[in-house]
């Protein structure tokens, strides 16, 4: 029986997932659960799982939510999964749990709330919610500066001084990415500053590549149409459509 | 060998029927009056005067010699290797003070107190380097070398720097020796499991009882005062989390998360995390805990498989609640209304 990945690819975590799958040749069916249709809120879905959330994966009986532990298990429990993913030393791979852990505390807590009050809420028919868009914005900017002067310290292409991608370079540029659908000015604001963030999403995606790409033009296209709408309501000239 | 030759053809022959042969037996004679005269030259070449360095004859002493050589280089090598041994013993000696586990914690802290008994249960030496959060001590310089994010639990260990609690709780199960598997399986998907309730625990209970206890009980140096508002948010998120505990954590029949018989490194985090409500009036500890059973047998069972250190470490809880309780009758509040007689928390119990 083939892992089943239930995902929707403007989840951050699910993409991250998606993109492990693909690197490492995992076979996988991906079933698409729609956010933005309340999908993961169905009977059916809370079967997989409870909690309502994406990602999940089922491998045979093996049922499994939460990015982190799937990508963790993946690394385990599937054959030719290259050791610098998720390291068999226990203090690589300690170091490596200490960031996926920081992150749910911190850029998670920051950039997916920002990215939703500032923009994504419409989309699934909630207001905007500026205050919680402040408080978010605050721990966004406080994690980018904490990537730049303490994980990505050092000379090496990856975090905590790694020169191949970890399962936490993935779920955290992944996490980035997110930020794709802001304004490009507010974009600019919260990345400009950070040099080192900016070459290692860089890196990790050239690392990842070409699934990094592919996995993330569900993205992209939600970002162009963000900006059409943009223009539009600014009353710009639009870009051609074609 | 010569002495055999001699006496048997001399004297034993008739006893094996053999002539006596006495060509054999002069033939053996000689062969005994030459090593004889060899004894005679060692011992007038003063043999043991050369060997105990007192001179002697240039032939035993070149013999001597070559043999002191092998003897001066096997002493040579007896020291070296003993030297070896005395500095591997020292270095060892030293390393183990410079190399014993060292926990950066402050008891008020939840997940310091969750690594703090792991490490009591499972006979972990360590030393506890206490950071006093209401003494602003975690933002110091100094300690910032340990944790650059300023936070509390941190490791050291040897030269190794570790922070995050479940991550030093999964390098600490699988670093020290002697851990029973059921605190962090090897089975790869019980271990997933376990995973998987971690980092839930981040996102939804963590939010909870750490909120409230943090707006509720006011301390001016960390900026912190009654905030109603933020402790309405952290009772929405524990609410949602106690609930989903008792419906899904705990829905299987075990004594602990995920249907287990003995509690993993999740039972001890989650339940650290929820015995900050120990703080609180007890009116509102039941209010949030009451409606859920499976929840309240769960911390009893992960105290229990976890005392005497549970209790040991949990202490500070206490006499946060007296010190809290004092102020508020200074206050003029009654603080001892309300509740349930039957139902009394565990801090009263010890």
């Amino acid at each position: 029986m083939v892992l089943k990945v239930y995902a929707d690819r403007m989840s951050q975590p699910s993409r991250a997932v998606i993109i492990f799958c693909k690197m490492n040749g995992i076979d996988y069916e991906e079933i698409k659960v729609h956010i933005s249709k309340g999908q993961h809120l169905t009977s059916e879905f809370a079967e997989i799982n409870p909690m309502k959330q994406l990602p999940a994966i089922v491998d045979g009986r093996f049922k499994l939510f939460e990015s982190h532990a799937i990508l963790i298990y993946l690394a385990c429990a599937f054959p030719g999964v290259a050791d610098h993913w998720y390291p068999a030393d226990v203090s690589r791979r300690s170091r490596i749990h200490s960031v996926l852990d920081w992150h749910h505390s911190n850029l998670r807590r920051g950039a997916a709330p920002y990215v939703f009050n500032t923009t994504i809420a419409p989309v699934l028919g909630r207001p905007l919610n500026p205050q919680a868009a402040a408080e978010a914005e605050t721990i966004l900017t406080s994690s980018l500066s904490k990537l730049e002067s303490i994980w990505l310290k050092g000379n090496g292409r990856f975090l905590l001084g790694g020169n191949q991608p970890s399962i936490a370079d993935l779920s955290l540029v992944c996490e980035i990415m997110q930020l794709e659908v802001l304004d490009e000015k507010d974009r600019a604001r919260l990345l400009d500053p950070h040099k080192k963030v900016q070459q290692w999403i860089e890196n990790t995606r050239n690392a990842t590549s070409p699934h990094f790409d592919e996995v993330h033009k569900v993205l992209m296209k939600a970002k162009e149409q963000l900006q059409y709408q943009r223009l539009k309501a600014a009353k710009k000239p639009l870009p051609s459509r074609i | 060998m010569v002495i055999v030759i001699i006496v048997q053809n001399n004297v034993l022959a008739p006893v094996f029927r053999r002539p006596f042969n006495s060509e054999g037996a002069a033939e053996g004679e000689k062969l005994l009056s030459a090593a004889l005269s060899e004894i005679d030259l060692v011992f007038d070449n003063n043999f043991f005067d050369v060997a105990l360095g007192r001179g002697g004859s240039e032939q035993v002493i070149e013999s001597l010699q070559e043999s002191s050589a092998v003897e001066g280089e096997h002493q040579k090598c007896c020291k070296a290797s003993n030297d070896v041994k005395m500095q591997a013993k020292k270095w060892r000696e030293s390393k183990k003070t410079k190399m014993k586990l060292k926990v950066y914690a402050d008891r008020m802290s939840q997940p310091v107190r969750a690594v703090i008994i792991f490490c009591k249960l499972n006979g972990i030496e360590y030393e506890e380097v206490r950071v006093d959060i209401s003494k602003l001590q975690h933002l110091t310089p100094e300690y910032s070398e340990i944790n650059p994010m300023n936070q509390l639990p941190a490791i050291v260990d040897g030269g190794f720097k570790l922070f995050e609690s479940h991550a030093i709780l999964i390098y600490l199960a699988c670093s020290y020796p002697g851990i029973p598997d059921h605190w962090y399986p090897a089975d790869v998907r019980k271990r997933s499991e376990i995973h998987s309730v971690l980092d839930w625990h981040h996102s939804n209970l963590r939010r909870g009882p750490g909120i409230i206890y943090q707006n509720t009980i006011p301390v001016p140096v960390l900026g912190r005062i009654f905030n109603p508002e933020a402790v309405a948010e952290g009772e929405k998120f524990l609410s949602a989390s106690l609930s989903k505990i008792e419906s899904f954590w705990l829905k299987d029949k075990g004594q602990f998360l995920l249907g287990g018989n003995k509690p993993s490194i999740a039972d001890l985090s989650l339940v650290c995390d929820i015995m900050q409500l120990e703080v609180l009036d007890e009116t509102d500890r039941d209010r949030l805990l009451g409606p859920y059973k499976k929840v309240e047998q769960w911390i009893e069972n992960t105290r229990s498989a976890a005392n005497p250190h549970f209790d040991e470490v949990h202490k500070i809880l206490i006499k946060a609640k007296e010190k809290r309780q004092n102020l508020l009758r200074l206050k003029g509040a009654n603080n001892e209304g309300g509740g349930s007689a039957m139902k009394k928390p565990w801090l009263s119990r010890i």
